[in-house]
């Protein structure tokens, strides 16, 4: 019984987030067969997580936090030795140079630049990034990572002054 | 179209992309734990192979050499290599599969770095210290109690010094790298600890 409930939670919550969850996989890992384990990894987190689940959070809320929090153990264990160097918002917002002199008329192009800077990301800013970019507004991403209020603001604030330099003159195309 | 209008085409850029049609069932999720399970108990059993290794090597010392410190040490180091395998398996097992991955995901990390500070800060207590009765013993044991025959007494005791210096040098920086890295986790902890 209570397997059958866990089993129609976690049915439920891949059904409505599996996009979600596929594109927060795509910010961890670059390498696509990877990206497929770390998926899955994902998915057994949330399976597991679903018997505990009591509605203390939204649904939301409980599968971003058990999803990030998957992705980061499962690349804290694949990176255990050789760690790859990662930048910090801060380090992106600060560096005045855009990527490349040529317009972005491509919007795959300007995909994969964003793709990029993400997955480049040390591990809190990512997951900051990842969550703005799935359109959460500040206070949920608060909730979802436990930053205060001002944390979330401040890294809010260079996720844009980065968006604009990096992709914008460059021209993020006007997507329809 | 503005600078103002970037953010929002980014957010639409990045959750308009194409998915990878990547299915998973439930029956992937059950294998996904077995093999998971598996490459733990296949991690297991690397330990318990190793510690065996150590205790086989220390236990035929307890026959091969005379004396009775050095029959001691060689104990000792038997159970400290049994100690050390067991206590690598608990710590392991606490990171096998998260419990709590339900949590803030900075409260989170911060109990993983946490975790990781304390077994480091604690390394001496746990992975050196069971090694030093028996190692202590062992080398006064062939200080004392028997010599080389290839040697003379002078050059044997010079040797067992020198020895001795090597493997107390070795701890002492096994320790302290393990400080160290314990100090880093630390200020990581300490910057999380800022953001909440």
């Amino acid at each position: 019984m209570k397997t059958d409930l866990q089993n129609e939670r976690y049915l439920k919550a891949a059904a409505v987030f599996s996009g979600a969850l596929e594109r927060l996989a795509r910010g961890y890992e670059a390498d696509r067969e990877l990206r497929k384990d770390l998926l899955q990894d994902i998915h057994l987190a949330l399976w597991r997580s679903m018997s505990s689940f009591d509605g203390r959070c939204s649904e939301r809320t409980w599968v971003y936090r058990v999803a990030h929090n998957a992705a980061a153990t499962y690349i804290a264990r694949r990176h255990r030795a050789k760690l790859p160097k990662l930048a910090t918002l801060d380090d992106l917002a600060e560096s005045c140079h855009a990527d490349s002199p040529e317009k972005d008329v491509d919007e795959q192009q300007a995909l994969r630049r964003l793709t990029q800077i993400v997955q480049g990301l040390d591990p809190l800013d990512k997951q900051v990034m990842l969550l703005y970019l799935e359109d959460l507004e500040a206070v949920d991403i608060g909730e979802v990572t436990g930053l205060s209020p001002g944390a979330v603001a401040t890294k809010v604030h260079r996720i844009k002054s980065i968006i604009a330099k990096r992709l914008h003159p460059m021209g993020v195309p006007h997507v329809t | 179209m503005s600078p103002e209008q970037s953010p929002d085409e980014a957010k639409n850029l990045w959750r308009k992309q194409p998915s990878e049609e990547t299915i998973v069932t439930l029956d992937n999720i059950r294998d996904r734990a077995e093999k998971f399970q598996s490459g733990i108990r296949r991690r297991n059993l690397r330990e318990y192979l190793a510690a065996l290794v150590v205790a086989v090597v220390f236990g035929s010392y307890i026959w091969r050499f005379p004396g009775w410190m050095t029959k001691t040490g060689s104990v000792l180091s038997v159970l400290a290599a049994l100690f050390v395998a067991w206590q690598l398996h608990k710590r392991g097992a606490a990171q096998a599969l998260p419990e709590n991955s339900g949590m803030p995901l900075v409260a989170f990390h911060r109990e993983e770095l946490v975790r990781q500070r304390d077994a480091l800060r604690s390394v001496g207590t746990w992975y050196i210290g069971p090694f030093l009765p028996g190692c202590v013993l062992l080398f006064l044991g062939r200080y004392f109690q028997f010599h080389a025959a290839h040697r003379t007494l002078a050059q044997d005791h010079q040797v067992i010094i020198m020895g001795a210096v090597v493997v107390a040098s070795v701890f002492g920086a096994v320790w302290l790298l393990n400080v160290w890295a314990a100090e880093r986790l630390q200020r990581k902890i300490d910057q999380l600890d800022g953001l909440r």
